[in-house]
């Protein structure tokens, strides 16, 4: 039996030796994203292209691959890679928040209503006739609303009954997803577009998509961290939280918006990517159990691990054709998730 | 050191819970809130801790007014052991002792050495040290009720609100407990509250005993004044008999028949 200090010690190790491998990993996984795809590319190239953008230092790089390669690598898969794990890491870290607050193993940002909400923004948009430009702006708009909405609805002085929430969530959900699938129905024209972003994609990643949603993950991320110790508290439930100094319902109302504008930001450039937000964090907990400050930053790798991995194969399977990634994420995702759990079932605490 | 309460009430939207509740609890013994189902117990030990706001009335630690503190001022001062808690996740007996030094680290503060002396030292009162390393999903009922018993214990709180800690266990554990609670009275100088079923447990390990009906306070006083037959009779509709037992060295209850009402 080791001392308690010592196994304090050896649990911080075991979690930084977890840190330090995904990141080695997410760097690998990265790499291997930029070198597949209708050319391939070699790392080394990769390393040198990048190596060449850095001002001053770059110049002294011998070119010894066709130009073409720099600007596949930088405006093409570049973009696309990073957009890949940005997205793969909010939805990650949204769903992880959600399961926590929910003390509900299938919560996911899509259970509040996010996703629908997001569609019949998307699919308003299409509807109205605006400009593809609107689209992102709409789902953005409409899945915040919903979850605002969701909450409003189940206030009940001041307060918001958990179980209520996951359920007017699921309501709304519904609702959303017959309105949607009403204005499919009377928008035949339009009807691919709406598809195409119902099934969830990362083509035409651009750096402007990488702009609007990198500031968003960024800030997003270490604010959901911040929270881990209020989640572990309110994991043995709301009343224990409040004993131990918890404000449990502003930490509910924080989360809540955090995972609005964290999975608002992610649909809007990705469509409807379904899955990551469920799956990742049980994944993610099968390795580092149930504590959120481990958890969280290991379901942000894990998210954006994934969803690179999943989306290098959605464009590379069917060359030069390429599928929805979101197809990807729930048909290989969920088999191997289904794996892990009847593996690892005693481990999760679900 | 004491906690005063006076007058408080509280009610929800359709139902009054609390009328006008006063007693007053010391350091240095154990207090017992004891009444049939419904009475008011666990409403009060809520409203006590402000987990639920009392419609009036007055709370008092000392000198000081408990309600106008915030939330985490109230957790270092208040450790509780509440009715439920969900341990379901495979978290460590360390990692739910230490929870309870959240409300004394601030929100960028890491766990530091004293912190883990505290927790060790918690663990070690409840004999739990041992198990320290193990998932709380693994253990059993009387360990768990320990582990969260540390975990108050960690919060370092000069009040211990207990919500009927006994009512899970066997009998071998639920005299480990009040054993315990006692203990943290007597050598810890710790306002024990204690709501609890077990009238006779009550009676041994309680020194003072609040009876409530119909959420208000029937009688107060020492245990064996409070648990009279007559009282029993009132509050509980049971006939019982009360008698001292040399061995113990307290009074034990014989409950003989519910009383037929009309």
């Amino acid at each position: 039996m080791q001392d308690i200090e010592a196994y304090f010690h050896s649990v911080r190790m075991y979690r930084l030796t977890v840190m330090v491998g995904l990141i080695l990993f997410l760097f690998a996984v990265a790499i291997l994203g930029i070198m597949v795809g209708p050319v391939s590319i070699s790392p080394s190239t990769i390393l040198h292209i990048f190596w060449m953008q850095i001002p001053h230092v770059g110049d002294s790089v011998m070119q010894t691959w066709p130009h073409s390669y720099t600007s596949i690598v930088m405006d093409v898969r570049l973009p696309r890679v990073l957009l890949g794990m940005l997205v793969g890491m909010g939805l990650a870290v949204s769903g992880c928040a959600m399961q926590g607050l929910f003390r509900n193993p299938m919560a996911s940002p899509y259970v509040c209503g996010l996703s629908s909400g997001g569609a019949f923004g998307a699919a308003l948009a299409v509807n109205l006739g605006l400009a593809y430009i609107f689209l992102p702006f709409f789902a953005f708009l409409f899945a915040t609303l919903t979850v605002f909405f969701v909450y409003m609805i189940s206030r009940v002085n001041n307060k918001v009954p958990t179980e209520t929430l996951l359920l007017s969530g699921i309501a709304l959900s519904s609702f959303f997803s017959a309105l949607v699938s009403l204005m499919l129905y009377f928008a035949d024209q339009q009807l691919e577009r709406i598809v195409f972003w119902m099934m969830g994609g990362l083509w035409a990643s651009t750096w402007d998509k990488v702009a609007v949603t990198l500031p968003l993950i960024v800030v997003a991320v270490p604010l959901f961290y911040v929270l881990s110790r209020e989640l572990n508290a309110m994991l043995l439930g709301e009343e224990n939280a409040t004993d131990l100094g918890i404000k449990v319902e502003s930490t509910k109302r924080i989360i809540l918006v955090l995972t609005a504008f964290t999975v608002g930001a992610c649909v809007a450039v990705s469509g409807v990517i379904g899955f990551v937000g469920l799956i990742i964090p049980h994944i993610a907990r099968i390795f580092v159990g149930p504590d959120h400050k481990i958890l969280i930053p290991a379901s942000v790798f894990v998210g954006g691990i994934f969803l690179i991995l999943t989306d290098t194969l959605a464009r590379t399977i069917i060359m030069p054709a390429e599928l929805p990634v979101g197809i990807i994420t729930s048909l290989f995702g969920v088999p191997f998730f289904l794996y892990l759990l009847r593996k690892r079932k005693e481990r999760m605490g679900w | 050191m004491q906690l005063s309460v006076s007058s408080l009430n509280f009610s929800f939207p359709t139902k009054v819970v609390l009328r006008d509740v006063s007693f007053s609890a010391h350091s240095g013994e154990v207090f017992g809130i004891v009444g049939p189902n419904g009475s008011g117990k666990t409403t009060l030990l809520r409203c006590l801790r402000l987990v639920l706001s009392p419609q009036g009335g007055a709370i008092t630690l000392d000198d000081e007014d408990v309600m106008t503190w915030d939330r985490s001022r109230i957790a270092r001062v208040f450790g509780v052991v509440p009715q439920s808690t969900t341990l379901t996740f495979p978290f460590s007996v360390f990692d739910v002792v230490m929870m309870g030094r959240i409300p004394h680290l601030g929100r960028f503060q890491r766990e530091g050495a004293h912190d883990i002396s505290i927790v060790r030292e918690s663990m070690k009162l409840t004999s739990i040290d041992h198990l320290f390393e193990r998932p709380i999903s693994q253990l059993s009922g009387g360990e768990l009720q320990r582990v969260i018993i540390a975990r108050a214990l960690a919060q370092e709180p000069r009040v211990l609100l207990l919500d009927e800690p006994t009512s899970q266990l066997d009998i071998n554990h639920q005299f480990e407990v009040m054993k315990l609670v006692r203990s943290f009275a007597i050598e810890h100088n710790m306002v024990v509250i204690i709501i609890s079923h077990n009238l006779n447990l009550s009676l041994r390990y309680c020194d003072r005993l609040l009876l409530l009906k119909d959420g208000g306070v029937h009688s107060c006083g020492a245990s064996d004044e409070v648990l009279t037959p007559d009282n029993i009779r009132e509050v509980y509709g049971v006939e019982a008999q009360l008698d001292y037992n040399k061995r113990i060295g307290a009074h034990q209850l014989t409950l003989i028949d519910a009383i037929e009402r009309d």
